[in-house]
């Protein structure tokens, strides 16, 4: 059937389907006329759409489609899964049965997440479900088998264990204090059995304890968080995830929140919240509606009230908290659960218990209870009325002292947490404390950040060296490093694909900062900042304009445009602009930075140098030298004395010998670049990013000075060292090459530089996009170079390539005004003289508007220019233009420089040719 | 999974072929599954088709954040992988009827909300593919139906029509599909 004739059959079926049956014959003889086969296949349909057709609605009911929970049912191994028992970070946890039917035993399958189930991790279930299924005791439910499915993911066979949370069914039962230490003391000999064997649990909680119907104790999940935990650190990857989904916070110990070494204290320290828990009601310290900051802090630093007032007390007049704040009990009804009266559990607590409970939630490892035995052994003391070994902390052992010596690894926890939101808990009412503690490690973040960003761009790409350099002068950066790690594990040679994966990752991150955080102006603007910064750094420009802005806009309503915070943005979002090629922006931007920075940074000064330096960077791409070399000098000196030979002080220099080479002050330029290369290559070796650069630009130098072989020798070093680099040095190869490429022109070995040129604009354009500067910078090589070889019509089509990248919005004046000049040069011999004339003229135009200090290149323009107008006749115009070259061109360096000649010869010419006329 | 993510969200921000992407990655992914089981080391342990399904479903939904906001999108790129795989499936078995059976069947019948027969499954997917030469709208919401179990609202939206269209084209396409496989069965 043609669609044409089935619109036609669909305009009648329905036509008539709506109809009363019995008009509807006669509307289809009427539509249909003589068209048989129509009024058939109407009348088929008609007569369809009223008989039902089994396979027709099957296939409607969804037999095709997957069932709720496609694998009940499903087999594995020997075993059915008949139930879902739960499902956890973890994975999902079934009932299942023998399938022989050899005999009647049902088990619980625990699957694995299939995002956790990476190679490692399935080697090192491997070989810890063999260690876990040789641990017998009665009260550790047994691993029986494991395996791994088809798609990966293991599983592990497990003892089904049919009982309840060991607090529910105290509680239920009503058990004594004494009953409830009976029980406890049986989970310690569990506990103490595993660790016998080597084996420590890490996330004791009542969930993983469960009390069957004959009231025995059975541990669940033993050495499962290890098992998950070290694979997945072994990979480097998700670490701080994969602690979120293994780590139940209320019962974590202070080493654990730390990331400290993995002992069977914690183990000691986790019975201690639960003992804590089942005698009180309470827990000593909770997680929930804490900001990460605050709970941490109690759990490294607060000694929890003991037991016996906690107990009684009411949950506001307590450290300590009911574990379900829907349950506050009064204390009567708590005590009546223990079958004793609010004083009577008061008694029975006070003393023994209240010391043994707070030995083992001591915040240093080596002061808990040396074993779990040691700890159930005490508790036996207590009931046949020995002397028990706790003893109370009188000694003058505080948290402070943990705090102190774990100070690095408490911050960088706070700050990954605060990164990472969505995490183990979320802050939801902060307090100001908790606030400015994280801000503190925001803002040196920042400054990190930005310093990185400064040497990184300024240089172009010295990230990675600068960040090891910062590393050890700053110790609270735990959000950038977070953000590195995460989004910078490689800092090249991302594939589109990861890129996206990325770039989407920052958006989640984006929203859940922008809902977690929406009252905290503070975080919220520092975390948005930070998130546009690895977006620039990952070239997604839009998303890191969006996020600086933002972030900028936060800062603006919230401290005021004279406030540091607004400066840090206003200097993000410069740096970006700078990143874009918006040299113009960038430069308004960072003046306005400076200014604050200035008002604000009246003593440390490293800010104000290193702002100077980025401003300084912009204002020469912008061809403003005069203020360029002021701010480079000032950036320097604060440097120098800072510390001398630092590498800050080598980017300074380098910067300097930038703004030489734009005055063509060649001997100056080579100065400056022999001390950066030389501090460079004594800090950072020879395979380094900057020192390669520094080692090019240095080659550059020479070459014009005129020592070719030198020049030669230090590109070929150079381009050794990007290589071995490899993905890291591809942006400095590209320049390296280009370099390369252009001395080998010059030196009239065009055949050798044409290879070099096509490499090196291949990486410039994966790098950096079509339309950035260095792009142009590189064409125009390849465009001599093609001329050089004769290829005209290609040496055409690069300069037109050229001069669209070069007149894009917000590039630089003095790069179109250079463009401009040589395009003029290549139009001129290939006898396209009105062409060139014009681009001259535009190039004059171009310069001029720049303002400020005339520069060598517009004096060598002009003499270009004049030359032209001379050829064309215009004498009168020629003359002005010389006479202004020769002008600019007699300033310093002055008679060095070989356009000074040339503008005199051309004057003298065109003087004469006046003097002819008349 | 991560790039069927992706892609999804790209077919979400409206990017133009991300949709046709979207059923390759998903055909892909559902193929390999199919691959490792049927290259199992398990003997004894075979997987079902649906099964399959059900597993690239699981793998996607898994880690995902809440419930999709553009579900139709999913499920309608979803629905042509999902037939593609099931008619490769019940291809491959006819054939190994025809072959006599050489080498182990690794591959169960059908047998999800009822058991479904190779032969069945493969009707409709010529069905459709003959409905889509001349009506394209309706074979695709058939599909969408049957494969990926939109309702008529999330046709609508997936579609971008009215519910009483698509209720329309649902109506006809219904009584097509019922009058080719009825003649097909023979009742």
């Amino acid at each position: 059937m043609d669609p044409e004739r089935w619109r036609r059959v669909e305009d009648v079926f329905h036509r008539a389907v709506s109809l009363p049956r019995v008009e509807r014959d006669a509307l289809i003889a009427k539509e249909c006329g003589d068209d048989d086969a129509l009024r058939a296949e109407v009348m088929k349909l008609i007569t369809a759409d009223d008989s039902p057709n089994a396979l027709v609605d099957q296939f409607d009911s969804g037999a095709l489609r997957p069932r709720e929970d496609p694998l009940i049912g499903r087999e594995i191994g020997r075993y059915r899964l008949i139930a879902r028992l739960g499902a956890g970070g973890m994975g999902l946890v079934y009932r299942a049965e023998r399938t022989d039917g050899l005999f009647k035993h049902e088990v619980a399958i625990k699957l694995i997440r299939i995002e956790l189930a990476t190679e490692s991790l399935v080697r090192r279930f491997e070989l810890e479900r063999r260690t876990l299924a040789g641990l017998h005791h009665p009260n550790i439910a047994q691993l029986h088998d494991g395996g791994t499915l088809p798609d990966g993911r293991p599983y592990l066979v497990m003892e089904l264990v049919r009982g309840i949370p060991i607090d529910r069914y105290c509680d239920e039962h009503e058990l004594t204090i004494e009953d409830r230490l009976q029980l406890f003391v049986q989970v310690c000999r569990g506990v103490h059995f595993a660790h016998q064997n080597l084996i420590v649990h890490r996330d004791l909680k009542p969930g993983n304890i469960l009390v069957d119907e004959a009231g025995v104790p059975k541990l669940l999940d033993f050495g499962i968080a290890r098992m998950l935990d070290e694979s997945t650190a072994e990979d480097g990857t998700s670490f701080t995830l994969t602690g979120a989904y293994l780590l139940t916070p209320d019962y974590a110990s202070p080493e654990q929140l730390t990331l400290g070494p993995v002992t069977t204290s914690m183990d000691v320290y986790s019975l201690g919240v639960l003992l804590y828990e089942i005698l009180t009601g309470k827990r000593p310290f909770r997680s929930e509606n804490k900001s990460p900051v605050e709970w941490h802090r109690d759990v490294l630093e607060r000694t929890p009230t003991r037991p016996s007032t906690a107990a009684v007390s009411t949950v506001a007049a307590s450290n300590a908290v009911a574990p379900d704040p829907s349950a506050n009990l009064t204390s009567e009804a708590l005590a009546a659960r223990r079958a004793t009266t609010p004083k009577g559990l008061q008694r029975k607590l006070r003393g023994d218990l209240d010391r043994i409970v707070l030995m083992a939630l001591r915040k240093e490892p080596e002061r808990r209870y040396a074993s779990v035995k040691d700890l159930a052994d005490d508790i036996e003391r207590h009931f046949t009325g020995h002397p028990v070994v706790a003893r109370g902390d009188t000694f003058g052992y505080r948290a402070s002292k943990f705090i102190q010596r774990n100070r690095l690894a408490v911050a960088s926890a706070f700050a990954v947490l605060v990164a990472l939101v969505a995490g183990i808990v979320l802050a939801r009412r902060g307090e100001q404390h908790a606030q400015e503690q994280a801000l503190l490690a925001m803002q040196s973040e920042s400054r990190a950040q930005a310093e990185a960003e400064n040497a990184r761009r300024s240089e172009q790409h010295a990230q990675e060296q600068a960040l090891h350099a910062r590393v050890e002068a700053q110790s609270f950066q735990g959000i950038a490093q977070y953000l590195m790690d995460s989004f910078l594990t490689s800092t090249t040679a991302i594939d589109a694909q990861q890129l996206a994966q990325k770039r989407q990752r920052i958006q989640l991150h984006a929203a859940q900062v922008r809902r977690e955080y929406a009252e905290q102006d503070h975080l919220r603007a520092n975390l948005l900042d930070s998130l546009g910064q690895v977006a620039q750094r990952l070239g997604l420009f839009d998303d890191a304009n969006a996020l600086v802005q933002e972030a900028l806009a936060i800062r603006s309503k919230a401290f005021g445009e004279r406030s540091l915070e607004y400066a840090l943005s206003l200097r993000s979002f410069g740096l970006l602009r700078y990143a874009q090629g918006d040299l113009a922006q960038a430069a308004d931007l960072l003046s306005q930075a400076l200014v604050l920075h200035r008002e604000h940074d009246k003593e440390t000064h490293t800010d104000v140098a290193s702002l100077a330096n980025d401003l300084a960077a912009c204002l020469r791409g912008l061809g403003r030298l005069d203020e360029a070399e002021a701010l480079h000098n000032e950036a320097l000196a604060l440097r120098r004395k800072d510390a001398d030979g630092s590498l800050a002080v080598a980017e300074s220099l380098n910067n300097l010998a930038g703004v030489d080479l734009d005055r063509t002050d060649l001997k100056q330029a080579a100065l400056h670049l022999e001390e950066a290369l030389s501090i460079r290559r004594r800090i950072l070796g020879v395979e380094d990013s900057l020192t390669l650069q520094s080692m090019s630009n240095l080659a550059t130098t020479v070459w014009r000075m005129g020592d070719r072989d030198r020049a030669l020798a230090l590109l070929e070093e150079a381009e050794k060292g990007c290589r071995a680099l490899q993905a890291d040095g591809e942006d400095d190869l590209s320049h390296a090459l280009s370099n390369h490429a252009a001395m080998l022109l010059q030196a009239g070995r065009a055949k050798e530089a044409e290879p070099l040129l096509a490499e090196a604009v291949d990486l410039q354009v994966r790098r950096l996009g079509p339309t950035h500067p260095s792009v142009a910078s590189t064409i125009t090589k390849q465009a001599q170079l093609q001329q050089a070889l004769h290829h005209m019509a290609d040496a055409r089509a690069s300069w037109e390539r050229v001069m669209v990248i070069r007149r894009e919005p917000g590039a630089s004046p003095r790069y179109l005004g250079q463009s401009l000049y040589e395009y003029g040069v290549f139009l001129w011999e290939t006898k396209a003289r009105d062409e060139a004339r014009e681009a001259w003229r535009e190039a004059v135009d171009v310069l001029h508007a720049i303002g400020g200090a005339k520069t060598p290149l517009l004096g060598r323009v002009e003499v270009a220019y004049g030359q032209a107008l001379m050829a064309a006749g215009d004498m009168t115009q020629a003359r002005a233009l010389l006479e202004d070259a020769v002008t600019i061109l007699s300033a310093p360096p002055g008679e060095q420089n070989p356009d000074l000649a040339e503008a005199r010869k051309a004057l003298a010419k065109c003087l004469a040719a006046i003097e002819d006329k008349q | 999974m991560l790039e069927v993510t992706q892609i999804l969200h790209d077919v979400r921000a409206g990017r133009p072929g991300a949709s046709e992407e979207l059923v390759a990655a998903l055909y892909d992914e559902l193929r390999a599954l199919a691959r490792r089981d049927l290259a199992g080391e398990r003997p004894d342990h075979t997987l079902q088709p649906t099964a399959l399904v059900n597993e690239a479903w699981m793998r996607l939904f898994t880690g995902t954040e809440g419930t999709f906001e553009n579900r139709a999108h999913f499920f309608s790129a979803a629905s042509t992988a999902i037939r593609r795989v099931l008619a490769d499936h019940a291809r491959k078995r006819q054939a190994e009827k025809r072959g006599g059976g050489r080498g182990r069947v690794p591959l169960e019948e059908i047998d999800v909300g009822g058991p479904v027969r190779s032969e069945d499954v493969l009707a409709l997917d010529e069905a459709l593919e003959r409905l889509s030469a001349f009506a394209p709208v309706q074979a695709r919401i058939v599909e969408m139906r049957f494969f990926g179990g939109l309702t008529t609202p999330e046709l609508a939206r997936a579609l971008e029509m009215s519910e009483s269209t698509v209720e329309r084209h649902w109506r006809l396409a219904r009584a097509w599909l019922r009058g080719e496989l009825g003649e097909r069965d023979g009742s």
